[in-house]
């Protein structure tokens, strides 16, 4: 036995303790599809042209801090970094990406080609839509609204949900007291992100916006009330704790059939139509976002691909940015789980015929229909502490008007430092 | 007025006092209700691992199924497929088992060293500077405040994402551990042994070695398990200090699985279980140890 332990020890320290690859781009990516999606690119790309790109993966909260620290340190770590699309202003505003226009003249265009979605291509301007290029969209997401026809069919909605009083309407009906464990409407409510990417569609649909034209906060506004009254109410309705529910929980409701309409995220469409993970397969619509007092609006979220200031690579990083987001690249993405951001693979009649691409016409209209979170450099912040008080109204702890107060005070003290 | 009465002579015939008379019921309740504190331990011990095992061969279906399913009833190697063919968990697994032995090893060899000296030698402030209790006070601060001065340190000996980092640091943290469980153990043991070793012609590494080494198996053998236990499972260390796959280490790997959209339950379940596999085989290894080891020492300061 002793022999075996010494055999075993040597032969696992034998296999080399240290081990820091030296490539030619570093690449920071989430956890998830779309970090997964562009080390499967990295792979090919590198088989392809030889060149030796280290992906570093990591979870979708630590992946900002980790790329914010290494700009903000210019250690140069990391090449280029796949952002969601808030942390854009972050990054851009405190001159950590490189502007791209240079090199699209490089390769003798003015910026992405006219395939890529506006509002895909806007994202990636700073400031957003007028300014110059900064990152390539590479994921493109919005918000749907999933909901089951049959049963706001059964409660007088046969044609879905309009406004979000019918949501509200319907899904009262079918949460009746609560006692059939089977909800109308679930909702994110989760502290920080969550709660306020299921927040914002509602927000913006009663006209509510969080900045003013002089980039000051407005959310003491009988709009933003309206908003916040209406989630709330909708909260009422739906499974009790959802207060600490996340995307994971919700799509996992819907999945079992024990909520009948949510806001989520695209990408939970595969696991709706998988009899595998889902009791709904071919029961779940998805279409845009009710309309409140104005038109509905989904939420962006798109990935895209930035090039550190001072990365050493910057020429080879834009070439391996832009072979990733080509047509036949963002296609083969799609094939791995995400969604694109150009109109030749949305309306790609060899996807879109396949279930689990069903919903690529709606989102399309989404992304086309959707709004940004709002561009400030200190969003992650705020967002967070938006989200607390949004959380703790949901929860019962805080009223709608408290959340409010308490949101604005503290976002003006966010943006103050 | 003082007790004039004779004191009466002990009769060694005269019973003794009251006997607690011997009650079955009694002793069958006492039985019973031990029976049912070791069922209730077993049962909030060995639940969450066969909990974590059913899952692992669940589809997500089932998982969330209600009333939940508590036995295999269509059991799938999806998420073991998923978990160690589609992604990179093999080579987790190796990394977590090369930081973890490279640790115990090395925690082993400076600790049981430290321990001994402690135990046997005097030295300048000895009583007066406690200097046993400092080195166990390194375990009393919370890890996080290490992190920031180990981060920059790794960085400036470039070293960040690698496993030698890792084992650097997991050794640091353990070697108070193991320095303090091997004290008590040497304590244990008659200086004479050692003694005779070196009147006999022996140095006194070789009496260590050679004589107290062997001495204090059971020792070693469960500060081992311990320590390996310890670098198997950290987190958080291993979050600031690796980033890409040559270094990650199984608990990043398995957190990795909770992503922005969804968590993937089934793929942590199969990691989770795999992942107590090799600790289970070690401690199956040292068992014969470990359990006069844990008694054996372990109250002495």
């Amino acid at each position: 036995m002793k022999r075996l332990l010494s055999l075993v020890g040597t032969l696992v320290l034998s296999a080399g303790l240290a081990g820091t690859a030296l490539a030619d781009l570093t690449v920071a990516v989430p956890n998830g599809s779309e970090g997964d999606g562009l080390r499967a690119a990295a792979v090919d790309y590198s088989k392809l042209k030889g060149v030796k790109i280290e992906i570093v993966q990591a979870p979708y909260s630590n992946l900002f801090e980790r790329a914010a620290t290494a700009a903000s340190t210019r250690s140069g770590v990391f090449d280029i970094v796949l952002m969601d699309d808030p942390w854009i202003p972050f990054f851009a505003e405190n001159g950590f990406l490189v502007e791209l226009g240079p090199f699209f003249k490089g390769i003798g265009t003015d910026g992405p080609d006219n395939d890529f979605l506006s509002k895909s291509v806007a994202l990636c301007r700073n400031p957003y839509n007028t300014g110059p290029y900064i990152c390539l969209p590479y994921v493109g997401n919005a918000q749907l609204f999933f909901y089951d026809p049959e049963q706001y069919a059964s409660v007088g909605f046969p044609d879905g949900p309009r406004t979000w009083d019918d949501v509200l309407t319907a899904s009262t009906e079918l949460t009746g007291d609560g006692s059939s464990r089977k909800y109308g409407y679930t909702m994110r409510a989760a502290e920080g992100n969550p709660v306020v990417a299921d927040f914002m569609p509602i927000f913006w649909s009663f006209g509510a916006t969080l900045f003013d034209a002089d980039r000051k906060v407005s959310l003491q506004t009988p709009e933003a009330l309206q908003a916040v009254k209406m989630f709330l109410a909708l909260a009422k309705v739906a499974p009790p704790g959802v207060e600490s529910f996340g995307a994971d929980e919700v799509g996992t409701a819907i999945a079992q059939g024990s909520a009948y309409s949510a806001i989520n995220w695209p990408n939970w469409v595969a696991t709706f139509e998988d009899p595998a993970q889902s009791r709904v397969v071919g029961k779940i619509a998805n279409v845009k976002m009710p309309d409140g007092t104005s038109a509905g609006s989904s939420e962006i979220g798109h990935w895209t691909m930035g090039i550190s200031i001072d990365s050493k690579n910057k020429q080879e990083a834009f070439d391996f940015m832009v072979w990733a987001t080509s047509a036949e690249q963002v296609k083969i993405s799609a094939l791995r789980g995400n969604p694109p951001v150009r109109f030749s693979v949305f309306t790609d009649t060899e996807l879109t015929s396949q279930e689990q691409y069903r919903h690529y016409p709606t989102l399309m209209q989404a992304i086309n229909f959707s709004t940004p979170r709002p561009r400030h450099p200190q969003w992650p912040e705020i967002e967070n502490a938006f989200g607390r008080e949004l959380s703790a109204a949901v929860a019962g702890r805080i009223s709608a008007e408290e959340a409010l107060d308490r949101s604005q005070k503290a976002i003006e003290a966010i943006i103050a430092r | 007025m003082t007790d004039t009465t004779p004191a009466t002579p002990l009769d060694p015939l005269a019973p003794l006092g009251k006997i607690k008379e011997f009650n079955p019921t009694r002793q069958r309740i006492k039985k019973w209700l031990v029976f049912a504190v070791i069922g209730f331990a077993l049962f909030y011990t060995l639940f969450p691992v066969y909990w974590l095992f059913l899952n692992s061969f669940k589809t997500r279906l089932d998982m969330f199924a209600t009333p939940a399913i508590w036995l295999l009833d269509a059991p799938t190697l999806y998420n073991y497929v998923q978990t160690f063919v589609e992604r990179p968990f093999l080579r987790f697994m190796f990394n977590s088992l090369v930081v973890a032995v490279g640790t115990t090893i090395l925690a082993l060899v400076f600790g049981t060293m430290a321990g001994f000296a402690l135990a046997r030698f005097d030295y300048p402030g000895r009583a007066k500077y406690h200097v046993s209790f400092w080195i166990l006070s390194t375990r009393m601060m919370p890890p996080i405040v290490t992190i920031i001065p180990l981060f920059l340190f790794f960085a400036f000996v470039n070293l960040l994402n690698t496993k030698t980092a890792l084992v650097i640091a997991y050794t640091g943290f353990n070697l108070p551990f193991v320095i303090w469980m091997m004290k008590g153990y040497f304590q244990e043991l008659p200086r004479e042994l050692e003694e005779s070793a070196m009147v006999d012609g022996d140095t006194r590494l070789g009496a260590f070695i050679r004589v107290l080494i062997p001495l204090a198996r059971p020792g070693l053998a469960a500060t081992a398990i311990f320590t390996l236990i310890l670098s198997w499972n950290e987190f958080l260390f291993a979050l600031i200090i690796t980033e890409t796959q040559t270094s990650n280490t199984l608990p990043i790997g398995i957190a990795g699985r909770i992503t922005q959209y969804k968590t993937e339950w089934g793929e942590i379940s199969a990691a989770g279980f795999a992942s107590c596999i090799p600790i289970i085989i070690f401690a199956f290894i040292v068992q014969k140890h470990l359990v006069r080891g844990l008694s054996f020492g372990a109250v002495k300061g």
